[in-house]
């Protein structure tokens, strides 16, 4: 169980880690990727975030169902839970930014933007939610 | 969510842990990129595309996985410095090999990859990008195999 919830986290930040080589492998005027390239890298990121993200979550709860020494209901578990949601919540809308942006080259630079700043909250929502893990504030 | 709980006793050593498993993510999911970026080139069909993912993938290789491998090394040997593991424990050797393996296996790939950069030039470089596919793609299986021995601790 402990294997599969690693297992999924490992996924999940490792489709962030896709996301943010695809920021900067799109840079408008100096695009390291091309769009074909960058849509399968994306598709593939998508899926696994996908996967990663649910997965990490469901394996999550069930572990602190499981285990006698924590409770779902601790308060670092309630806060990674909302770290979570937030690094969910934010990374998606950052996606969908991007996806406008590479199909409007008008506003990309604006949408790129605001995708970034969105994606930037993901990942130190992520980063919160490691340290949550092992520091386990009040647990 | 209670995850890294049963990979740590309690202690003060949380630090090392944190450095440790950042930079086994990061690790990972620069081989990621690296690995689905070379398989793409593979069926590009253009030349041009293809040297440019190519090189796209190497840049990630050299910026992302190699310091990422050497936190995550620093930060192994750090936290089993402070735990209460043995240094002989069946998963800590699994780890360790893993690792060291990995690390041979990295340089190899580097390597290649900056011939593969001076290739690029004169339009050639293609088997070298193959071999490299084939090395990320079995890092990443091999550290699959070490976070299960991290996270099951087999004796």
């Amino acid at each position: 169980m402990l294997f599969l919830h690693v297992l999924l986290a490992f996924i999940l930040v490792a489709a962030v880690t896709m996301f943010w080589a695809l920021v900067l492998g799109t840079r408008p005027g100096r695009p390291a990727l091309t769009p074909g390239a960058a849509m399968w890298l994306g598709r593939a990121g998508a899926i696994s975030v996908g996967i990663g993200s649910l997965g990490v979550l469901i394996f999550g709860i069930w572990l602190a169902i499981e285990r006698p020494e924590y409770h779902p209901w601790d308060g670092w578990i309630i806060g990674s839970i909302v770290l979570w949601a937030i690094a969910t919540g934010t990374g998606q809308k950052a996606g969908r930014l991007y996806q406008q942006a590479a199909m409007n080259p008008g506003e990309a630079l604006t949408l790129r933007a605001r995708g970034l700043r969105l994606q930037t909250v993901a990942a130190i929502a992520l980063i919160l939610l490691l340290v949550f893990m092992v520091w386990k504030p009040g647990a | 969510m209670t995850t890294l709980a049963a990979i740590r006793p309690d202690g003060a050593w949380e630090a090392s842990l944190f450095l440790h498993v950042a930079g086994a993510m990061l690790l990972v999911g620069g081989l990621f990129v690296v690995s689905l970026s070379l398989i793409y080139a593979w069926r590009a069909k253009e030349d041009g595309e293809e040297a440019k993912i190519r090189r796209f993938a190497y840049l990630t290789l050299f910026f992302v996985v190699l310091p990422a491998f050497v936190a995550m090394r620093i930060g192994a040997q750090w936290v089993l410095s402070a735990s209460p593991f043995s240094d002989n424990a069946n998963w800590v050797g699994i780890g360790f090999a893993i690792s060291d393996a990995g690390f041979v296996v990295l340089i190899i790939s580097l390597i290649l990859a900056g011939i593969g950069i001076r290739r690029m030039r004169t339009g050639g470089g293609q088997t070298g990008a193959r071999v490299i596919t084939v090395l990320s793609v079995a890092l990443l299986i091999a550290y699959v195999v070490a976070i299960w021995a991290m996270t099951t601790k087999p004796s």
